[in-house]
């Protein structure tokens, strides 16, 4: 899969997790960040190299307010010595946040204030967390074995600041997220063919004509919204975000100004706050499938994969030619294990966009992962002879570590077609 | 002590067994408070604000002449204060008081909770703890019980319950356990119980008090007298009322204090450290007994920023003591032979990690430096930078990783707004105020609270591990520019 952070680093933080599971004696608790996909490969490779210890899974697949009670019924079940935990960011998504606050400041001017701490939300703790939180001891007091949270990115954010007492009794750590860090595209193409000084230049003409005060409110929220385009062309994001956020105090109804700023606090990695800003452009533009697409990148960096699909799913029902949507769909479903439809959505964006060459070579590390060797290499093929990266890459992806030795394989990497 | 065994000749083994890393790993285990009688137990009262929680609270209610008292007492969460409790509790009982520790979280829905549980809680502990060591009877929380007549079958209780309370004196069982469990488990009795201790509310405290004065008068020593203790009332979790930033800590401990301290004996309430910087915090000066008083850091450096040695000697020394009571336990169990306590340390620091200095500071230093002087700190760094060890000495560069593992922790608990925040509080005057966009931090333990060594100057910093993260230095670069 395309994915460039995957290094022995996540070969290494296997191991510290099997140094953990395997020193810890009695109850420990262990936070690995991942996607479901990869949740349930760092599972299988547990109970493969702790072939005498009793290693189970607990698959939550709805809201829960009770996780001690549904451990202690499983406890009594079967003999524990490691039990995997996946699943609790569905007792957490309903809690999210999804409307910004306008904070009013002490010169009485509104600022928006869609922070992370309101994503998170202050005024409710979701009960999960709250019962985590509370029943700590009777966790540790009870379970003498080891607990493993397989968590996406926003589900750990959360419980390190809505059950603290709980994280603050763990054993350890692990991050095996990669990176998601897939483009956003706005509507500023020309600005970026200017260079810096110039952009500068505009914006301080531009800053003048709003001075002047001839402007109607619409034009100067209009006006702003230039400037924050120019800003973000500029890639000073910080000046973009204040920009748009001056647009929206002046008409907080301009969706496209929501959109723009959900780009920027994205380029900041601000995403639960780009969340709720595509959210909100969405309430004044519901059929806005750029705004749909971009909350569900945003969505996946925080590793809140349902949501993110079904994100696209509504920029898809808009705009069903939507090649990349199918694509990042398609990758998407590959981080939750669905392999077959992973695939599916593959084709239906090379149905569009036959030279979609990431796309080709994304099919073919599913096809490998599903055993399809013949599928596998056609794909490859196409994505190699489309771009001649993917054959390096293949040189060391490990998605291919089961077809590696494969004289067709070799031949396809290592001679010229 | 067995002479046979020369220590410095199995030191080379010790260092490379797989088997005592593990050892030392779960000896740094962060979900186990020290209770202070424990071999490991290190006094840092000498580093951290001169012991205030004996001298604030224990030697007042031992010296003052006082049957009756109520105090705050506060901390960050995993600094220690369940371990200083713990040594508030022997002392207390050292000095002929009767002390009824009451661990909140078992008795109480933190999640819901309100001054009428707490004052049931307590009720059933203090019968619970009196019929089992004394003789004395709560008669009259019995009359004011049957008072409540058709009213108990809401209470959650039984027939059989109810009948019980018509039994003679001798026979009656009292059914604080079960009304307790209702008020912790079933939302619709919660409610009827409250209502109804609320409704007669003085009537309910007239029998408690008297029951306790009565505890008070037969007890064989004169000078004996009663103490509860609530710990972890600081766990309810936060909940934000309105825009002003008013939240449900404020409305129990502020506004509902006369209720809290309306029991006749001595009460010791634990406390969020963020209720200390309430915008109301006056009024707990008023309310309430002495200060607030605050467990703080452990001082590893002072304000203006140089090292304290004495706060960092006494992390080492506490680390020292854990790695000694592990190596001792498994030389003793691997040797088969009995070496108690009271030798000297096999494994020295020196050995446990790497010696080299790297910018200008070794591992071992540069472990304890950014711990903070919080003990939880402490304990996540050692059994960090064990996991990634496979043969000792630690190496700078696990210790290293470690670190970043509980930035990272750190970071995600900081919200985008709060870097401006962090880097004031690192370049100003180092003294917050009562302003509510500093309490979640303290809450968060972004920010940390110290005290002088003199016990009487407190201040507050950015917790280290934060003042490393890019986004707080560029906070910082930003108020330079603005000139402040």
């Amino acid at each position: 899969m395309v994915n460039l952070l995957e290094t022995e680093t996540t070969a290494e933080t296997y191991r510290y997790l099997k140094n953990g599971l395997q020193r810890k004696r009695g109850f420990g608790l262990f936070f690995v960040q991942c996607s479901p996909a990869e949740g349930y490969k760092i599972f299988e490779e547990i109970k493969r190299d702790f072939p005498k210890k009793q290693i189970t899974i607990l698959s939550l697949e709805q809201e829960i307010d009770d996780l001690y009670s549904l451990i202690a019924e499983k406890q009594i079940q079967e003999t524990i010595s490691i039990l995997f935990i996946q699943g609790l960011e569905k007792s957490l998504i309903p809690y999210l946040q999804s409307e910004p606050s306008f904070q009013v400041t002490l010169s009485g001017e509104k600022n928006i204030h869609g922070g992370q701490g309101n994503y998170y939300r202050l005024d409710t703790v979701p009960p999960i967390l709250a019962h985590l939180n509370l029943q700590r001891e009777r966790f540790r007091d009870n379970f003498k074995f080891c607990l493993v949270f397989l968590l996406p990115k926003f589900a750990l954010k959360y419980l390190i600041r809505r059950a603290p007492d709980f994280f603050d009794w763990r054993s350890g750590v692990f991050e095996f997220s990669e990176d998601q860090s897939q483009m956003i595209f706005g509507k500023y193409q020309e600005y970026l063919t200017l260079a810096s000084d110039e952009r500068y230049a505009k914006i301080l003409e531009i800053k003048d004509l709003i001075k002047q005060n001839l402007q109607t409110p619409e034009n100067q929220a209009l006006l702003w919204l230039e400037i924050g385009d120019l800003y973000f062309a500029d890639k000073n994001y910080v000046q973009a975000l204040l920009s748009f956020d001056q647009a929206l105090k002046i008409n907080p109804e301009i969706y496209k100004a929501w959109y723009y700023r959900g780009n920027a606090l994205v380029r900041l990695g601000r995403f639960e706050e780009a969340i709720i800003s595509y959210e909100q452009a969405l309430k004044f533009k519901h059929d806005d499938q750029q705004s749909w697409f971009n909350r569900g990148l945003a969505l996946g960096n925080l590793g809140n994969i349902e949501e993110e699909i079904l994100s696209y799913d509504q920029a898809l029902k808009i705009e069903p030619y939507f090649h990349k949507a199918w694509y990042n769909r398609g990758v998407a479903l590959g981080a939750l294990g669905k392999i077959e439809e992973e695939i599916t959505s593959y084709d239906e964006a090379l149905k569009i966009e036959p030279n979609y060459s990431q796309a080709w070579y994304n099919k073919s590390c599913a096809y490998t992962l599903q055993s399809n060797t013949q599928l596998a290499l056609k794909s490859l093929e196409k994505a190699i002879s489309l771009d001649e990266q993917y054959r390096e890459m293949a040189k060391t992806d490990s998605d291919f570590d089961t077809i590696r030795n494969n004289p067709a394989f070799q031949s396809l990497i290592f001679n010229k077609i | 002590m067995n002479q046979s065994i020369n220590f410095e000749k199995i030191k080379s083994q010790l260092l490379a067994d797989k088997e005592l890393l593990a050892d030392l790993y779960n000896r740094f285990d962060p979900s186990r408070p020290l209770r202070d009688d424990h071999p490991t137990y290190v006094n840092c009262q000498d580093v951290r604000g001169d012991d205030n929680i004996l001298n604030g609270i224990g030697k007042r209610i031992v010296n003052e002449d006082k049957s009756a008292s109520c105090y705050l007492y506060t901390g960050h969460r995993g600094g220690g204060k369940s371990t200083e409790l713990y040594r508030l509790k022997s002392y207390l009982e050292k000095n002929d008081f009767f002390v009824i520790y009451l661990n909140s979280d078992e008795d109480l829905d933190l999640q819901n909770v309100q001054h009428t549980d707490i004052l049931l809680a307590c009720t059933h502990r203090i019968i619970e703890e009196l019929e089992k060591r004394t003789s004395i009877r709560p008669n009259a929380l019995f009359k004011w019980l049957k008072e409540r007549g058709k009213e108990l079958i809401n209470f959650g209780l039984s027939e059989v319950d109810i009948q019980n309370l018509n039994l003679s004196f001798e026979q009656q069982v009292f059914p604080g356990s079960k009304i307790v469990a209702n008020i912790k488990t079933s939302p619709s009795n919660r409610k009827k119980i409250r209502e109804q201790v609320e409704e007669h509310i003085i009537p309910f405290k007239e029998a408690l008090n008297e029951f306790i004065e009565e505890a008070h008068q037969k007890r064989p020593s004169e000078t004996s007298k009663l103490v509860v203790i609530v710990d972890n009332l600081d766990r309810i979790p936060i909940v934000k009322r309105n825009s002003d930033g008013s939240n449900n800590h404020d409305e129990l401990f502020i506004d509902q204090s006369a209720q809290l301290k309306s029991l006749n004996c001595h009460l010791i309430y634990t406390v969020p450290i963020s209720l200390v910087y309430s915008r109301n915090a006056p009024n707990l000066r008023i309310s309430y007994d002495g200060n607030t008083e605050v467990l703080p850091m452990i001082m590893v450096q002072d304000k203006e920023g140089n090292i304290h040695q004495a706060g960092i000697d006494k992390i080492k020394r506490l680390i020292q003591k854990r790695i000694d009571y592990a190596v001792h336990k498994f030389v003793e169990e691997k040797y088969s032979i009995s070496i108690g306590n009271q030798i000297p340390s096999i494994l020295l620091l020196e050995d446990i990690f790497d010696k080299t200095f790297v910018d200008g500071i070794t591992t071992l230093d540069r472990l304890c430096r950014v711990t903070g002087g919080h003990l939880r700190e402490v304990m996540f760094l050692m059994q960090e930078s064990i996991n990634f060890t496979e043969k000792l000495p630690i190496s700078r560069k696990n210790v290293e990783k470690a670190i970043a593992t509980s930035r990272n922790a750190y970071e995600n608990a900081v919200d985008h707004e709060d870097w401006d925040k962090l880097a004031e509080i690192a370049n100003k005057p180092k003294r917050i105020d009562n302003e509510e966009k500093y309490r979640q931090l303290l809450f968060s333990r972004c920010v940390l609270e110290y005290r002088e060594v003199d016990g009487k100057k407190i201040w507050h910093d950015v917790h280290p591990l934060i003042k490393e993260i890019d986004e707080f230095q560029e906070a910082c670069q930003r108020l330079k520019k603005s000139g402040i």
